[in-house]
């Protein structure tokens, strides 16, 4: 009996060991695989940083310059004194501070329409909103522009927000109807029960289950405008007005045959244009790991 | 809750507008429905149906379009070699890319998802090719890939194929280089950013529950994780495929349509017609049937969901 | 409640319909000039100056700067087009012109075969009554670059950039110096087609180093077919020379046997960065545009690896010099109150003074007045080298129906098809397509 007594924790333990063991295994099999996928992943950052900082020379040889011989700081501050860029960048900044509630809000209320009521033609209104998507913008711009331009919005920044706080645009919302059909209707059901309105259900329920999708909603809102460029280069024509992804094009518009490029600049400039958005990027991350979102709930 | 196929029957109509509860969601469901409505129809609607008149009119943006019927249509259909190779590609790199593009996402996204140390770093680290502008990144592809002197034939020669790809100067490898290119581009993207927020809504307790049957981290892969999964991947298929299929920065600038027509994709040769050629007319009419193709695409794609999209808790 | 929505939103839906169409359909017609309206000749000028040329190098704000001084009751808003492509800015401005709001001074270049739909679609104007009224002096500028900016017997514009075309092989010397031969001399015209076609062949080594590269844009494939004495197309612009005359169809022979039988070619965009291999020594010839030379002589860092020279071409048996005189230009909008502002503005923006800052501040090759060619010789002595070209070039054709662009689409795509060494087409095939497809570009009706 005591020798049973005595075993049994000993091979419970030699198990543990056992199964510990083969986790520290997996771990570092999973360690190496991303270290070494990280590494080619990693490489366009590095490339993107080290030809910003190169003379125009080491950009156009052949070969690639890994690093700059002499790091040209200096092609920063070019960036900065040659044209408005940090104007620009205030101006995407402020774009996007408009856009990002907009589609938070409006994009959340389309998406509990399409994922928790039933009414009529809903299914119609559906596939025409993912039509949106499927329409080539070629067709549709000057007709746009002509729009537009007769409500008296060009140079303003009109066209290119109004849409976030119409919707936010079909990926957006169809994306936000995922997530909302992925949470258990039960919890609807209850609080319904509870008297609650359908606005205090979106409200009190399903945003705070949300989390991880309104961030992701959010920092492609982000991506999208800060990169946007077509609609900004149509819609403005004022330069104080420009964004920087429109401004990137100062560095890019001289003819390439004839004349000194200004690659190590339109480098420069991108690598500036990546700084805000990797930090929002790092500090918005912890919202993809936390979400410990629906582990609480019952079955 | 029904799947969209279902839904998609219209005769409980007469049914559906009778009781008091079906007032209340046609109610709610419009009001929430408005502001999207709104813009829809303020926005998309005008311009959309403009270009679908255009489509059947000869249109060069200064003078005003004449109506000329079909011909736009029996021109592409008939006269046009270019719509149906360029469709060919279309299909071709979005059918290759595509898959391998979400599948590559999904499994990095599960990998990244693993509670480790100092995955916060390796996730941002990812992020960062499409980050990159797309000028840059064809500078250093071309020159990876450079069929005499770029470092990926140099180690293809010494492992021992002595004759390799010709990449982007080769019409057969042309396609294949931007999908490697878009890979490399794409994998760790906005694809994995939604697979990520996918993996967060998948409970802690299933896999708990899952752990305490001695389940191993393949049998939760497999009965887990990926059923719960579907809805994000069904997401990702459907959307990967509409944005596979309107490809066109990358073959703009790193190949311009060429070598010899090999990456003229569909969007290219449309933008083409609407503004280098501006025959606008035309390329409405490529554009309406380039949606139609998409829309029914997307429709099977919404119908076979049926089968394999796993909501949980409905 | 949904029907109102909608019934109300559909009429706004409606209302953007025939908005669009008809601004699109009208605008063209009238379009609106900003200052005119308010009339009165005391008012000050406001013109608007859209473009892409020189945007970020400070040399646009410099003319605004140095006009305004002169003209205290002139404003100019500079509006920089920042397309991705040149392309881009186009659709840009047929868009402001579609609602009525493009500005006063332009560029519709003939280059970028904008310029004769612009003038067909009414939307840049003749200055010939300007200049009488001015007395302004043609001879200031090259009598070919000038001869770009007339339409049936107009005078369009002024000229902006320009140069000889792709009328040079930009050589490594290093290379001739290392096979123990003279380098030629780089203005004499002394190396002939068959030298060339020789060195292809010698200085390539296989894995290492390509003797040639010629790309298949259109700039290319009309001097080489000028070379042989022929061009691709005539001059009318009506038709593609290719297989009716044999002078065009042998030098379509003579890069088909280098670039698909000898297969001593890059493959078609193979050489992307040709400037690059150049100074990286993996490449000996380069057909380029002659301007070329001075940007290779300024890439070089070692000198032992490359050294800038130059073959210009063997004049042909009529005498001209192979090369495809081609630029761009300035125009002034249609249906402006204040042209003759404006036309002081082109004029301040095409002297000799910004032209040169043109080339030397906004780093655009303007070649196009024989005092801005002489300031650019005094600056680097290299640009002596491309004198005989312009003076004794041969005009570029474009199409007739101002099909420019389907035109260079064709050529490049089409001789991509008939040179690539992958999958080798026959010869005649080959040349055949190329023809139809540029011919069938020729056939359109007028854009």
């Amino acid at each position: 009996m005591a020798a049973t007594i005595d075993r049994l924790p000993s091979t419970d333990i030699s198990g543990d060991a056992y199964r510990r063991g083969r986790n520290r295994v997996q771990m570092g099999i999973t360690y190496i695989l991303l270290t070494a996928a990280a590494l080619m992943f990693a490489f366009p950052l590095f490339w993107t940083v080290s030809s910003s900082l190169q003379t125009w020379k080491e950009l156009r040889s052949f070969e690639p310059h890994l690093l700059p011989a002499i790091p040209q700081w200096g092609n920063y501050v070019k960036v900065f004194s040659a044209v408005p860029f940090a104007r620009w960048m205030g101006n995407s900044f402020l774009i996007t501070a408009i856009t990002i509630p907009g589609v938070i809000i409006t994009g959340s209320l389309t998406a509990y329409s399409f994922a928790r009521f039933n009414y009529v033609g809903k299914e119609i209104w559906f596939v025409l909103m993912l039509g949106t998507m499927m329409i080539p913008t070629q067709v549709t711009l000057i007709p746009q522009y002509v729009l537009f331009f007769n409500l008296k919005l060009i140079n303003t920044y009109v066209p290119l927000t109004i849409g976030s706080w119409l919707g936010g645009g079909a990926f957006m919302i169809f994306l936000l109807r995922q997530f909302i059909m992925s949470i258990p209707r039960d919890l609807d059901e209850a609080a319904l029960m509870d008297g609650a309105s359908p606005i205090r259900i979106l409200w009190g329920v399903l945003l705070p289950l949300m989390k991880p999708a309104l961030t992701t909603v959010a920092i492609l809102q982000f991506l999208g405008d800060w990169n946007e460029f077509f609609g900004p280069f149509i819609y403005l024509n004022r330069v104080d007005l420009f964004t920087a992804a429109v401004g990137l094009r100062f560095f890019q518009n001289i003819p390439m045959e004839t004349s000194d490029p200004r690659d190590h600049l339109l480098m420069a400039a991108a690598a500036v244009m990546t700084i805000p958005v990797i930090a929002l990027f790092a500090a918005a991350q912890r919202y993809f790991i936390q979400g410990v979102v629906l582990s609480g709930l019952k079955i | 809750m029904a799947t969209l196929a279902n839904r998609l029957r219209l005769s409980s109509f007469s049914e559906m507008l009778n009781t008091s509860r079906q007032r209340r969601e046609n109610f709610y469901g419009y009001l929430f429905l408005l502001p999207w409505l709104l813009g829809f129809l303020g926005l998309f609607l005008g311009p959309g149906l403009f270009s679908l008149y255009l489509s059947f009119t000869k249109y060069d943006v200064l003078s005003p379009p004449t109506w000329i019927g079909l011909d736009n249509y029996t021109k592409m259909f008939f006269d046009d070699p270019l719509f149906y190779t360029s469709l060919g590609r279309t299909f071709y790199y979005a059918g290759v890319g595509v898959p391998l593009g979400v599948i590559g996402s999904m499994f990095l996204a599960i990998l990244l998802n693993a509670k480790l140390r100092g995955l916060a770093a390796y996730r941002t680290l990812f992020f960062m090719p499409s980050l990159v502008p797309i000028v840059a990144s064809v500078v250093l592809w071309k020159w990876l890939l450079h069929a005499d002197f770029g470092i990926i034939n140099q180690w293809l020669v010494d492992l021992g194929w002595s004759d390799p790809p010709g990449w982007f100067g080769d019409r057969r490898w042309a396609i294949p280089s931007l999908i490697v290119m878009g890979l490399w581009q794409g994998l760790g993207g906005t694809r994995m950013i939604i697979f990520l927020a996918g993996l967060q809504g998948i409970p802690e307790s299933l896999y708990e529950a899952a752990s305490i049957d001695g389940a191993t981290a393949l049998h939760k892969l497999r009965h887990v994780t990926l059923p719960l999964l579907t809805p994000t991947i069904f997401f990702n298929m459907v959307l990967g495929v509409i944005g596979g299929l309107q490809v066109f920065t990358a073959a703009f600038v790193a190949t311009e349509g060429g070598p010899g027509f090999a990456t003229t994709f569909y969007s290219l040769h449309l933008y083409r017609h609407a503004f280098d050629y501006w025959n606008m007319g035309y390329a409405a009419t490529l554009a309406w049937l380039f949606a139609f193709v998409i829309v029914s695409l997307t429709i099977w794609q919404l119908r076979l969901s049926r089968r394999w999209v796993f909501y949980y808790g409905s | 409640m949904k029907n109102l929505v909608s019934r109300r939103s559909f009429l706004q839906g409606a209302m953007a319909v025939s908005a669009g169409a008809l601004a699109a359909c009208v605008a063209p017609a009238a379009p609106e000039s900003d200052m005119g309206d308010e009339g009165a000749a005391m008012e000050p000028v406001h013109l608007r100056w859209d473009t892409f040329r020189g945007i970020g190098s400070g040399w646009n704000e410099e003319r605004i700067e140095t006009f305004t001084e002169m003209h205290s009751d002139v404003t100019i808003e500079l509006r920089p087009l920042a397309g991705s492509g040149q392309q881009d800015n186009y659709a840009k401005m047929y868009a402001a012109q579609a609602a009525g709001d493009l500005g006063e001074v332009v560029a519709f270049d003939p280059s970028h075969y904008h310029f004769w739909r612009a003038i067909n679609k009414d939307i840049i104007m003749p200055i010939d009554e300007l200049v009488a009224a001015d007395a302004t002096d043609l001879d200031q500028w090259f009598e070919h670059f000038l001869g770009l900016q007339y339409y049936q017997g107009q005078l369009y514009g002024f000229p902006s950039w320009g140069w000889a075309g792709f009328d040079t092989l930009v050589l490594n010397a290093v290379h001739l110096e290392e096979a123990g031969m003279d380098v030629p001399d780089p203005t004499a015209r002394d190396v002939s087609i068959d030298t060339i076609n020789e060195w292809a062949h010698s200085f390539y080594v296989e894995g290492e180093r390509f003797g040639l590269n010629i790309s298949h844009n259109e700039a290319t494939v009309v001097v080489l077919t000028r070379l042989f004495g022929s061009s691709l197309i005539n001059e009318e612009g009506t038709q593609c020379l290719l297989l009716d005359d044999p002078n065009a169809t042998e030098a379509m022979r003579w890069a088909y046997d280098l670039g698909v039988v000898d297969q001593v070619l890059p493959a078609p965009g193979d050489i992307e960065n040709a400037g690059g291999a150049l100074v990286a020594g993996l490449l000996t010839m380069n057909w380029c545009g002659s301007l070329c030379v001075r940007n290779f002589n300024n890439q070089i860092e070692d000198e032992s690896v490359a050294k800038a020279w130059q073959i210009l071409f063997p004049a042909r048996e009529d005498g001209r010099f192979p090369s495809q005189l081609r630029g761009g230009t300035w125009n002034l909008r249609t249906n402006q109150d204040h042209a003759d502002v404006a036309y002081q503005f082109l004029r301040h923006i095409s002297s000799h003074d910004g032209s040169l800052s043109f080339n030397l501040v906004a780093g655009n090759f303007a070649m196009v007045r024989p005092d801005v060619v002489q300031s650019l010789i005094e600056e680097d002595a290299i640009h002596e080298w491309f004198i005989s070209s312009l003076e004794n070039g041969i005009p570029a054709h474009a199409p007739a129906n101002s099909r420019g662009r389907e035109y260079t689409s064709a050529v490049q795509q089409w001789t991509d098809l008939l040179l690539d060494p992958h999958q080798p087409v026959e010869f005649e095939q080959g040349l055949q397509d190329l023809n139809d497809n540029i011919q069938a570009v020729l056939d359109l009706e007028p854009a």
